[in-house]
């Protein structure tokens, strides 16, 4: 193993799809770490460029895109990765997706899912995988496992699908987690629930997650470190209870500004002005986030702001020390 | 599977039953038969059904109910072979090219656009002018003909397959692109193979007996439902039509039945996906 600092470095990573002949950037420049054992949520609107950047570190990618930048998993190029590599690295990896009911295969019992991937990976003999699938749905809450691992997809609820794969993704004992809004197709009251469990179990396990989520507080809750991202950017990453109770770059304060709060009741909420900016529409000679932020100057226009340390923050804005953005953070 | 044979409505389900039957008969036919298909008797050429011959005699004097008997195998052996060549061909083209995608996919689209050109039947009457009549090359011919067809709708149902979440679910749990093939997505897609299949037995059973009937495909005096059409053709004039009319009619029924069932497997498959 090598002696890497961060199980997981995003290294100025550059994302192109081909989209109508020419190419349009999904991310553009993401540098991130992740520590060994450490849930780093990773935060932003929709196409900011999240779900691209866990399907890149997973190379999860069409085959088409173009990958510039660097992925390392335990000090290995991830995009290099052949072989005996890269089957290592698919079992150290596990992946929970957003909508457990199209990520399993209908057609097949629960138990053929969970059990499929370790031994096809000779990780487990047939027997051994039952019974450590069998024993990962109780650690997920699901009773009655022997029978469960007989059922079809289609018999389960939605949330106890998810907390199915949860269960399968451990089922390697990986290193890390990578974990695509596990929440979001799920109602409120299995949300918690889910949570609850996905948390619970990768702090007994001392698994690192990458936690994709669009609720802020959610990924406080269960996040050391939280990324904001937007078009394809980070915008900033911070310790995440910090991030949360004193944000530093305006679109973290406007997403906080922006969520529905149960203490105040208000009539309306402070949306964002504007559409939210696409990583390809976004200008490569000037902040993606000036044309809805309120404190945007002219040398917002001028240039595109670095991501630079701001205390034990990094931030990309040029106007952090200005005053107005600085009275804006109360 | 009880809602699935409900699925396939009344005529679907006749037409099971008729295939069903036939397959038997295939394989029982030739035993079951109660005379010698191949010994002829020159004293009842086109004589009537008289007792234990319930059909009568053929243009030769052989006894016809056990000439088609023992037809019903060579004439269903060899749409099998046909469907089993083409399925299997067919089937690996089109996952190899949906799986893989890109270049590869765009040269087999144009290989299959070049091979749809060529009918099989003229393709069979090709190979039996250069290699010499015979059942054998009629159905190398035919699966030739007809693997292009299979692979084209294979093809199409196995790209929109493999662009569902749970095929990358598996990929990146490290399964091999043949296992995720071989246990999910041809399985997934094995309601839409079979009805092709069945569809396909029916069609290449009338090329068959086409090719039969214009002697280049099974060889007289072997008994086949399509090189019987021919030889007791003459009857028809003499005012002996039973013989060659209940060989085509054997045809039909057959044929009618495997089209049918093809057709509303079809109509399942599309319905579950």
């Amino acid at each position: 193993m090598n002696a890497a600092t961060h199980l997981v470095e995003l290294e100025h990573l550059i994302v192109r799809l081909p989209v109508d002949g020419g190419r349009r950037a999904v991310l553009r420049g993401v540098d991130l770490t992740i520590g060994v054992g450490e849930a780093v949520g990773l935060v932003g609107e929709s196409g900011s460029g999240k779900s691209m950047t866990a399907r890149t570190i997973d190379r999860l990618l069409p085959d088409n895109a173009v990958v510039e930048g660097v992925v390392r998993f335990d000090g290995d190029d991830v995009w290099s990765m052949d072989g005996d590599a890269l089957r290592r690295f698919r079992t150290d990896v596990a992946m929970v997706f957003q909508d457990p009911r199209a990520h399993i295969n209908p057609v097949r019992r629960i138990g053929d899912f969970m059990t499929e991937a370790v031994i096809a990976h000779g990780l487990m003999a047939k027997r051994e995988a039952t019974a450590r699938a069998i024993e990962l749905l109780d650690a997920v809450r699901i009773d009655r496992g022997p029978a469960r691992m007989r059922q079809y997809p289609h018999e389960l609820s939605g949330g106890m699908l998810q907390r199915v794969m949860i269960a399968t993704a451990l089922m390697a004992r990986p290193r890390l987690l990578l974990a695509d809004e596990p929440t979001t197709a799920l109602d409120v009251t299995t949300q918690a629930e889910v949570m609850a469990i996905l948390d619970e179990l990768r702090v007994e396990f001392g698994l690192a997650m990458l936690f994709i989520t669009h609720d802020l507080e959610l990924a406080t809750a269960v996040c050391n470190r939280t990324v904001v991202m937007y078009a394809g950017q980070v915008m900033e990453i911070g310790e995440a209870e910090s991030v949360e109770s004193n944000p530093t770059h305006p679109y973290t304060i406007a997403l906080l500004g922006a969520r529905p709060s149960i203490a105040a009741s208000r009539t309306r909420l402070d949306a964002i002005p504007g559409q939210p900016m696409s990583a390809y529409d976004a200008p490569d000679d000037a902040c993606a986030f000036e044309s809805r932020c309120k404190h945007a100057v002219d040398e917002c226009r001028a240039a595109m702001p670095q991501l630079v340390a701001f205390g034990p923050r990094s931030v990309r804005c040029i106007r952090i020390d200005s005053p107005v953005v600085v009275a804006a953070h109360d | 599977m009880r809602a699935r044979w409900r699925a396939l409505g009344g005529l679907g389900r006749i037409s099971a039953l008729v295939a069903a039957m036939s397959a038997v008969i295939a394989v029982i036919g030739p035993l079951v038969a109660p005379h010698d298909p191949d010994s002829p008797d020159i004293s009842k050429i086109w004589a009537g059904r008289e007792s234990g011959h319930l059909l009568g005699y053929d243009a030769n004097g052989r006894d016809l109910l056990s000439r088609l008997l023992d037809g019903a195998r060579t004439a269903m052996v060899g749409p099998l072979l046909v469907v089993a060549i083409s399925i299997t061909f067919g089937v690996l083209i089109a996952i190899v090219a949906a799986w893989r995608g890109g270049r590869l996919d765009g040269l087999v689209g144009t290989g299959l656009d070049i091979a749809f050109a060529f009918p099989g039947i003229l393709v069979a009457i090709l190979v039996a002018a250069i290699f010499g009549a015979g059942i054998t090359a009629a159905v190398l011919a035919l699966s030739f003909a007809y693997t292009p067809y299979i692979a084209r709708v294979v093809r199409g149902a196995a790209i929109q397959e493999r662009s569902k979440p749970y095929i990358s679910a598996l990929e990146v749990q490290g399964l091999s692109s043949i296992s995720i093939c071989r246990r999910h997505l041809i399985p997934n897609i094995g309601g839409l193979i079979v009805a092709q299949a069945t569809t396909l037995f029916g069609y290449a059973m009338v090329d068959l007996a086409a090719i039969s009937f214009i002697g280049l495909g099974v060889q007289p005096p072997q008994a086949d439902w399509g090189a019987m059409v021919n030889e007791n053709l003459g009857g028809i004039v003499l005012g002996h039509p039973l013989p060659a009319a209940s060989c085509g009619a054997c045809l039909i029924v057959v044929v009618v039945a495997f089209n049918v069932l093809g057709e509303r497997l079809m109509r399942v498959a599309e319905s579950s996906r």
